[in-house]
């Protein structure tokens, strides 16, 4: 555990979403916590609450219908839950870089992939509307936007994209999914953000363009000093690429540690069932096990630990509270009753 | 969303086992109440088509002068300014605005379904086979259809009724053909569009005949846009009648309309204003009522669209 | 023994008259043995998609032959083939969009059976129960519609609406792409076990290895229309003759953290910004080993390289002598 402040620290986060049915409990006591140079992969099911957690960072949550109701979320020392207008949209323009799942749909597609990314950079930079007309005719703003012309030039080039000189004036859909989820990473980096956060960026792709584009986040966390965020639920883009990994099931984080400990020995059995429910060489047909029974509903959630309904080493005490996380090894962490000799974390 | 329910109790009611059968489709329903309950204007709207209805329905039973529609005329009673005994005032002919002004209701809404009626049936099905099967098919139906469109109603009515004669048959008649090819174009951009979803081709893979595939699994999802459609149709088709009316097409004298009656009291406007301006009244808030249901109807039966 | 399911030059093209011509689906032959599990590779563009909608016809192909058990079903009439479509099932990829959202699961399920004129009334209701109990469906829920199910509940009812009828030959289209891991083992089992009680024969169709490992005997890789390799599992998951095949193998991520792939990537671009000449080997602009000048002029056949495993590269050498 290092010394210094982590970048992002989550602490008991609650959340839920009103829904006409009713209340879901989306977040049931987060703690999740990220130091600068991390490459944090946040794994879990459908519903288990990876993107609102992550999205809580940027405040890209829509409040209502979600609303937070304990808990805090620092980034870089300051308490993103208390940020709002104009201090909220600073750090999201000089701080963050956020890029979403489907690359089909991140891009507009009546502008040029110029014009978007012109924008976006003068955006950061808080000269907002500086390209638009008619304050984008100005003198000065012509001059700032052949500046951010050639820095949207360099980036396209930065994450691979062949020509961008040409290939800048192209409409998003004269490029191909991989290329244009480039694009995204070079908007997000854009503002030589501290923190990247990327929700399935590869998810919608093709395997080896995957391959393509998880190398290219890695070449950046070395290069630009990137901290990554990356949420998916396929554990292999983690085991590949992140040195950290964080479970999440129903609504809290149920393992977390580094990637090679966690995957190689996990002590929580909803992580060692996810394991084994992933085909691979090893197992023959007929013998995939995975998990029982199915995920529980966030209006009713089960008491106490969410995975007991469904975990064979269920104990009465399993459905009293949460179990507190505890430290099992440096650097590996479990929310389990079954390890009660390891050193408590956090309640 | 759905686990396993706790086990219900043994040899529960007929009633109870419907409830727990169609427990979504209830809730889906409530649902889409409150969502159109919060919408004040769709509401006003129901009332409004409501009440109307309940007119059109009721009123012979209770028009104060039912005489005064089939035609009698009064001249001691010609033009006497709105009161207690004729709410609207008497027009030309001595004859109470207000029985005639209901009657007209009657007759507007009448029409209104008939025409509703025939173009909707022309109309979904000329779509469906346009649209479901495309190539020269498509070609010939939608090309007809673009010319039907080039048509003004109203032109195509006085055709018609040059051709055929005056009278509500044949008014009706002319507009229910001009009113087809709107519905015939939503149904083929629709099924254009759900022709290529995988449902269909689930359909079609256990060996569904094109006529079950069209009719049992397309259609039902595109009743809710016809129905929108045809609830705002409704206001404008009871216009468009009134319109012809206006124009001395359509309703043949006595026979109160709405159209006749505005057309028959401009001249005495503006010292006898109630001859034109009650019927006027009346068309605006029938168009106005089912404008607004219309809107609302789109939350109701929409189940995606999500709840503020 | 005559295979279930034999493909012959198999082609289906889109386009033509004005509009770029697209060949979706190119010259692709293979067979199918009754009982086995067929493993159709691919990613997109790659064709098997079309495929899976060519062979119970629901796209009509431009040429070659469809053989089911041995006879022609490009040439039967709309008829014959509604009566072979009891025997070919197919269940979609997308169990969100696969299912008629206005229809209840009963009358989802039951539908073959009314189609066909099987069943109705209680006999109907007996079998969609047993169906659905099947599955692993709770037969309480046959009013509910789907949009009250889960992701795999759902492809559940597509499952059992494909077998209702009890077919042959299953095609699944995907069938646990859009479904969490979890979620996806446990359909997978669900597939393993109506295999050996219905005596299914299953064409399984995906762009995830390691689902084909896991479930298939045989399988063939698709690249922009045409097989690039074929072979059993083992054959071409352990020996991978063609690039493409390597390439794939190498790319996905491995849940090991000690296996380093990342270092390695192998294929630089995608396929639309190396689109083939369409002249020569289509996988040539992508292909990472070195090439022979045939390789951008000759489109290279699929040939037996060893026994069984077939692979279309001028720079794979067949072991044994070249069968017609």
């Amino acid at each position: 555990m290092s010394a210094a402040q982590p970048l992002v620290e989550i602490r008991d986060l609650y959340a839920e979403m009103v829904t006409f049915d009713g209340v879901s409990k989306v977040l049931n006591g987060v703690n999740l916590t990220i130091h600068k140079g991390d490459l944090l992969g946040l794994v879990g099911e459908t519903g288990c609450g990876k993107s609102v957690t992550a999205m809580t960072i940027p405040r890209l949550v829509p409040q209502p219908p979600a609303r937070y109701t304990s808990g805090e979320v620092w980034f870089r020392g300051e308490n993103m839950l208390s940020k709002g207008g104009e201090e909220l949209r600073h750090i999201r323009a000089q701080h963050l870089g956020v890029v979403f799942q489907d690359p089909m749909t991140g891009l507009n597609p009546v502008f040029t992939v110029e014009q978007q990314m012109v924008d976006a950079i003068l955006n950061r930079e808080n000269h907002l509307g500086s390209a638009s007309f008619p304050r984008g005719w100005l003198p000065s703003n012509r001059e700032r936007k052949r500046q951010a012309r050639e820095r949207a030039v360099q980036l396209l080039r930065r994450v691979g994209i062949p020509e961008p000189e040409k290939r800048i004036s192209a409409y998003p859909h004269q490029f191909s999914g991989g290329m244009r989820q480039r694009v995204l990473i070079a908007m997000a980096i854009s503002g030589r953000p501290e923190l990247l956060i990327a929700d399935e960026p590869t998810t919608a792709l093709d395997v080896s363009v995957q391959a393509q584009i998880l190398r290219l986040i890695a070449e950046l966390v070395r290069e630009i000093d990137l901290t990554v965020l990356l949420i998916t639920h396929n554990i292999g883009v983690v085991a590949q690429l992140c040195n950290r990994i964080a479970v999440m099931y129903a609504g809290n984080v149920v393992e977390s540690g580094l990637t090679r400990d966690v995957l190689r020995a996990p002590k929580h059995p909803y992580t060692q069932g996810l394991l084994r429910a992933i085909p691979s060489e090893e197992i023959e047909r007929g013998e995939l096990v995975g998990v029982a029974g199915t995920v529980p509903s966030l209006l009713n959630p089960p008491p106490g630990c969410r995975f007991a309904p469904r975990c064979g080493f269920a104990m009465d005490k399993c459905r009293e509270a949460f179990p507190p996380t505890v430290s099992v090894a440096p650097e590996h962490d479990v929310a389990c009753v079954l390890y009660p000799e390891a050193v408590q974390v956090s309640p | 969303m759905a686990t396993a329910p706790a086990l219900k109790p043994p040899n529960p009611s007929a009633f109870a086992r419907w409830r727990a059968d169609h427990a979504s489709q209830i809730t889906d329903l409530r649902r889409g109440v409150y969502r159109f309950t919060r919408n004040r204007l769709s509401v006003i709207g129901l009332l409004l088509v409501i009440i109307l209805i309940i007119i059109a329905i009721t009123a012979p039973l209770w028009i104060p002068y039912p005489e005064d529609v089939t035609g009698s005329v009064n001249m001691a009673q010609r033009l006497v300014e709105p009161s207690a005994l004729h709410l609207f005032g008497t027009d030309d002919a001595g004859r109470d605005v207000f029985s005639r002004t209901i009657m007209a209701t009657r007759t507007s809404f009448a029409v209104g379904v008939i025409i509703l009626t025939v173009a909707i049936t022309i109309g979904v099905t000329l779509g469906s086979i346009a649209g479901y099967f495309g190539g020269v098919t498509n070609q010939v139906i939608m090309r007809l259809t673009d010319i039907m469109l080039t048509f003004p109603g109203i032109f195509l009515a006085l055709a018609i009724s040059a051709a055929l004669g005056r009278g509500i048959i044949n008014a009706t008649l002319a507009l229910s053909v001009t009113w087809w090819p709107g519905y015939c174009r939503l149904v083929e951009a629709q099924m254009l569009k759900m022709r290529e979803e995988d449902f269909v081709a689930g359909a079609r893979a256990i060996g569904a005949s094109n006529r079950r595939v069209i009719f049992r699994h397309i259609l039902p999802n595109l009743l809710t846009a016809i129905i929108i459609k045809a609830s705002m149709d409704f206001g404008f088709a009871v216009l468009s009648l009134a319109a012809l009316g206006f124009i001395g097409i359509g309703v043949l004298p006595p026979e109160p309309d709405w159209g006749s009656m505005i057309s028959a009291g401009r001249r005495f406007i503006p010292d006898s204003w109630w001859y034109s301006t009650f019927p006027g009244l009346f068309m605006f808030v029938t168009v106005l009522a089912f404008n607004l249901l219309g809107d609302g109807l789109r939350d109701l039966l929409d189940p995606n669209s999500t709840v503020r | 023994m005559t295979p279930i399911l034999e493909l012959r030059n198999l082609t289906k093209t889109f386009g033509g008259r004005g509009k770029p011509l697209v060949r979706a689906v190119d010259n692709v032959s293979f067979s199918i043995e009754t009982g086995e599990t067929f493993g159709l590779l691919g990613e997109s563009g790659s064709g098997k998609s079309t495929l899976a909608r060519l062979i119970p016809r629901l796209i009509e192909p431009t040429s070659g032959e469809i053989l089911f058990e041995g006879k022609p079903l490009q040439t039967l009439s709309g008829r014959e083939m509604r009566t072979i479509r009891e025997q070919i099932q197919i269940v979609f990829q997308n169990p969100f969009s696969s299912l008629n959202p206005r229809m209840t699961v009963r009358e989802l399920i039951g539908e073959p059976l009314v189609v066909h004129k099987r069943a109705s009334g209680a006999a109907l209701d007996e079998k969609v129960h047993e169906m659905m109990r099947l599955v692993g469906l709770n037969p309480e829920h046959t009013n509910r519609f789907p949009h009250e199910f889960s992701g795999g509940q759902r492809q559940r009812i597509g499952i059992a609406r494909a077998i209702i009828l009890q077919p042959k030959l299953l095609i699944l289209d995907e069938p646990t792409s859009a479904l969490d891991v979890s979620v996806q083992a446990q359909v997978l089992n669900l597939l393993i076990e109506l295999q050996r009680t219905l005596k299914l024969t299953y064409l399984l169709i995906t762009h995830d290895l390691s689902v084909v490992r896991y479930m298939c005997d045989d399988a063939a890789l698709m690249y922009l229309g045409t097989v690039v390799e074929q072979g059993s599992v083992h054959q071409v998951f352990t020996e991978p003759k063609h690039p493409y095949t390597q390439a794939l193998l190498r790319d996905i991520p491995s849940t090991d953290p000690d296996q380093h792939m990342l270092s390695s990537v192998s294929l630089q671009m995608d396929i639309s910004s190396a689109p083939w000449s369409g002249v020569g080997c289509r996988f040539s602009p992508r292909c990472p080993a070195a090439q022979i000048g045939e390789c951008k002029t000759v489109e290279p056949p699929l040939i037996e390289i060893t026994n069984g495993q077939l692979a279309a590269c001028h720079l794979v050498k067949p072991a044994v002598p070249v069968r017609s």
